[in-house]
């Protein structure tokens, strides 16, 4: 640690929290004594809060005014078309704004990207093998523009049984279903 | 080097500008998240899927796509503050518990879901999820009057109330 600066991946891998507790010690230590790493770290912070905000925007706006807009039309189907109508028109409206904000997103991604993977003053100890894996060090890491999908973390079903599995609903997108096998009695009110 | 630094830094704050420009102070708040319960009553009696409920696409797949009916029973906007669970009560009189654990750095939300019987814990103990915002997950397979309890769960609503 004491002959060079943190590597990419090793400073990525401290801002996403994989490292084990010396491991993170270490980088710790190194970013106390060293500026440069330092800023580095920081643009990560910057980079997370900004694609964070951009993102999580643009898919709370589309997807959710889409999907309560169909259940609220689906809860008031007795009433006329209208609202339908009129929700889809708002949908319309509330669009654009998140596509821009998704393609500046990508934009500065993109960008970012680039810039990291243009030739530079080695800062990282590895060899020629670590260029690959810096390159795709955003693409995969936590602050990835790509949102990731839903996923159980774990589940109990108690005196169940039961089944966890996905539904594709989309090239690389997907969401958790848990199905109770239920075996108990019908429950009506408490 | 320094100027690449400096381009990429550049770069971040006119893209992190725009981005605050458009978007809204609360969705930044990151230590309450809204959420949205609603349950479906499936059933494989005749009758009719409501049409709004067919055009969300994870319905329309195996195995919600067997029923032949599905009505929208209930739906419940809440909104979740870290580590305080909110109770809604179900149709059939359980009740689904739903808490939210963290905020991940990714945008996702941690959740923890459990449904249970008043006073008991038994039925659905514990249910950890890392939801994306705006793709409901579905916990099914509860049997309602003749049906199959559908219950989709969406985090990440804005709060519109102001
Ligand atoms: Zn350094």
């Amino acid at each position: 640690m004491n002959t060079g600066h943190l590597e990419d991946e090793l400073l990525q891998r401290y801002f996403d929290g994989e490292l084990s507790n010396g491991s993170a010690a270490e980088v710790k230590q190194h970013l106390e004594s060293c500026e440069s790493c330092r800023r580095r770290h920081r643009s990560l912070e910057r980079l997370r809060a900004f694609i964070n905000m951009t993102v999580t925007d643009a898919a709370r706006e589309v997807d959710f005014n889409a999907l309560y807009g169909r259940i609220e039309a689906g809860v008031d189907k007795a009433r006329d078309e209208k609202k339908v109508v009129s929700i889809r028109t708002r949908l319309g409206a509330t669009l654009r704004r998140p596509v821009l904000i998704a393609s500046v997103a990508l934009a500065a991604a993109v960008m970012i990207i680039i810039f990291r993977t243009a030739p530079s003053e080695p800062v990282a100890r590895g060899g020629a093998g670590r260029k690959r894996s810096e390159r795709t060090v955003l693409v995969d890491s936590r602050s990835a523009i790509k949102l990731r999908n839903s996923e159980v973390v774990q589940v109990d079903f108690g005196a169940n049984t039961g089944t966890v599995f996905e539904i594709a609903l989309a090239e690389g997108v997907s969401t958790p279903v848990v199905w109770i096998n239920d075996e108990a009695d019908e429950m009506v009110g408490p | 080097m320094k100027r690449r630094q400096q381009i990429i830094s550049a770069f971040i704050f006119t893209a992190a500008f725009l981005s605050a420009t458009f978007s809204r102070p609360e969705a930044r708040a990151s230590e309450s998240v809204a959420a949205e319960v609603f349950v479906i009553l499936a059933s494989d009696r005749d009758g009719t899927i409501a049409p709004a409920l067919a055009r969300i696409s994870a319905l329309r797949q195996p195995p919600f796509n067997g029923f032949r009916s599905m009505q929208v029973l209930q739906k419940s906007e809440i909104e979740l503050k870290k580590g305080e669970p909110v109770t809604v009560t179900l149709p059939n009189g359980r009740r689904l518990m739903l808490k939210l654990k963290q905020q991940m750095p990714d945008g996702r939300s941690k959740v923890q879901l459990s449904i249970n019987r008043p006073d008991q814990k038994d039925y659905l103990p514990l249910l950890e999820v890392i939801a994306k915002q705006g793709e409901p997950f579905f916990v099914a397979g509860q049997k309602y009057q003749g049906g199959t309890l559908v219950i989709g769960v969406g985090i990440g609503k804005r709060v519109s109330n102001g």
